[in-house]
């Protein structure tokens, strides 16, 4: 059929309309969110028959044109702390090697299927469950019971924990003035987990990033896109390299429906109050953890599967 | 000049009775395929392979598709802590990654026909599986593999499937069979054989080989993925940050942009 295209790499054939739709919702989720959507993706291309192991590979590829295009977006709309994304790529990147060391000790221990999506399940419930009570619980306070609270909201406990760090540094565009090591440490921190998961950890960094470093929501946004670009690009080249893992014609077909959908839904996150940002967030991650742990607790269909799977 | 003529008669006759009479097993080569060779190309979605060739009268026949013997890595689920989480590896050696059968008449392929040197029974003889260097042995382990390869449409069986033309003008039998192929083809070279049954035994045997291969894009792609997969991995990161940023340029409305709220 015309609309089906043969993916070389996949080696599995896949209708273009449906990778442009899936490119297209994932990207929307991704500049409404500012995450990378890679654990919405890998997962719906998994289900269409592609292998994980280029699923995986593929979903980095794309994720860097809808965090582009997110990215870009953002930046025009003054909502990218670009010194604040370096620091935090920087400690993505550091985290992200020795998260390959894990997985391979892991490996070696026989364990490490099973404690990396034990890993993907609690640290969705603690983020996603965290995450919805407190935005749910702001959103219900009263606008002037809201100014009244200000500084004292769920954040000043982590404020108080930033000044333990040692150094300072101001990021004029977040306005937050904390040491360089904390940044660091939160993208070694999501670096290590995304590598062991296998995601590009957005669900995790914007929290860190709105909680911990006190960034405001809708720059939270546009800098976590920007530091998923560098890391996916990373993760991208090495995955080529690597596994030979990455089909061109796939991500192709999945960026542009991602890019066009990151556009999308950067306009829509602007509409949408923080609060209201961070229970939708919250509650897609929620479903995605109750998903895994369904396939986790349900008798499989198959026993065996491909390795890589 | 009689005896010229007598010597000329058994010439004839020798010739004819060599040029037409063949040994019980020996093939006639009439096996054909259609089509001949499968091109993968960029919009390739499956495809039906024809097979048809002529067997002896008052045969049954079983025809199949046999993709390359590989080793394959396989993973093993099972309970633990009430999860279902990969808990080993498992090789498994000695069979085809691509096996495809098809038989005149439905008993030819029954799981029941244990003995016979075709079909799943034929497998399950040759399969060796191996966890880490020990040998491991479960018909169930079988039966789950061919669940899999099912799964993944590389492996089918179809019995009573291939048809049987019978009275020909060479006094044999036509088969012709279709094979409905996935997009998901291994690239290389597999066997077609036919084999034409009789009381349970193998009175005929043809054998063709039937080529796979990437051709257009897909081979251009492949290639430098495998032989320049440093540059493979730039080309791909180059077209994705360069269509993001052409969606941004595209979507972007010109002058100041509205600054968004407060937090």
């Amino acid at each position: 059929m015309f609309f089906d295209v043969y993916l070389p790499i996949a080696r599995h054939s896949a209708n273009v309309i449906l990778l442009f739709g899936i490119g297209g919702f994932v990207g929307f989720i991704s500049g409404l969110f500012g995450v990378g959507g890679g654990f919405l993706m890998t997962p719906l291309l998994i289900m269409i028959g592609i292998p994980p192991i280029v699923a995986a590979a593929s979903d980095s590829n794309q994720i860097i044109a809808a965090a582009a295009s997110g990215a870009f977006a953002h930046y025009r709309m003054g909502h990218v702390d670009v010194k604040m994304g370096l620091f935090l790529a920087f400690g993505g990147l550091t985290g992200g090697t020795l998260g390959v060391r894990i997985i391979q000790w892991l490996r070696s221990l026989g364990e490490a299927s099973f404690l990396i999506k034990i890993t993907y399940v609690v640290i969705l419930a603690i983020v996603g469950t965290y995450m919805f009570v407190e935005s749910l619980q702001s959103l219900l306070k009263q606008p002037a019971a809201k100014a009244a609270v200000g500084a004292a909201d769920g954040r000043h406990f982590y404020k108080r924990l930033a000044k333990l760090i040692p150094g300072r540094l101001h990021f004029e565009k977040s306005g937050v003035t904390v040491s360089p090591l904390l940044p660091f440490a939160i993208g070694f921190l999501v670096g290590t987990l995304a590598a062991i998961m296998g995601i590009g950890g957005g669900f995790i960094m914007v929290p860190l990033m709105f909680y911990v470093l006190r960034i405001p929501m809708h720059l939270v946004v546009g800098t976590n896109l920007f530091q998923e670009l560098i890391l996916c690009a990373n993760v991208t080249v090495r995955q080529a390299v690597n596994n030979h893992a990455v089909d061109i014609v796939l991500a192709v077909l999945l960026l542009l429906g991602s890019s066009i959908g990151a556009q999308f839904g950067a306009r829509v996150s602007r509409k949408l109050d923080a609060d209201q940002l961070r229970l939708l967030l919250a509650a897609v991650v929620l479903l995605v953890m109750v998903k895994m742990f369904l396939g986790l607790i349900l008798p499989p269909h198959l026993i065996l599967d491909m390795k890589g799977g | 000049m009689k005896e010229i003529r007598q010597i000329s008669l058994m010439v004839a006759i020798l010739l004819v009775v060599t040029a037409g009479g063949r040994g019980p097993a020996a093939a006639s080569r009439n096996l054909t395929l259609a089509p001949p060779e499968i091109d993968i190309g960029a919009f390739f979605d499956g495809t039906q392979l024809t097979v048809s060739g002529e067997i002896p009268s008052a045969c049954q026949a079983v025809v199949e598709v046999i993709g390359e013997r590989v080793e394959e890595e396989l993973m093993r689920k099972a309970r633990r802590w009430e999860m279902w989480v990969n808990v080993g590896e498992i090789d498994i050696e000695g069979v085809p990654y691509l096996y495809y059968a098809m038989s005149s008449s439905p008993e030819l392929l029954a799981p029941q026909s244990s003995d016979q040197p075709w079909g799943y029974p034929a497998l399950r003889r040759a399969a060796e599986f191996k966890e880490g260097s020990r040998s491991v042995r479960t018909a169930r382990l079988f039966d789950e593999f061919i669940k899999l390869k099912e799964d993944h449409k590389l492996y089918r069986i179809l019995p009573g499937a291939l048809n049987v033309f019978p009275g020909q003008q060479n006094g044999r039998s036509r088969i012709e069979g279709a094979f409905r192929f996935p997009a998901r083809l291994p690239v290389g070279t597999c066997k077609v054989r036919l084999r034409a049954i009789r009381s349970r035994q193998v009175v005929e045997q043809q054998s063709t080989a039937l080529q796979i291969q990437l051709v257009g894009l897909p081979a251009a792609l492949f290639s430098l993925a495998t032989d320049n997969a440093l540059l493979y991995g730039f080309i791909a990161l180059a077209i994705a940050v360069a269509t993001g940023l052409l969606c941004g340029l595209v979507f972007s409305k010109g002058g100041k942009l509205p600054k968004g709220p407060e937090h």
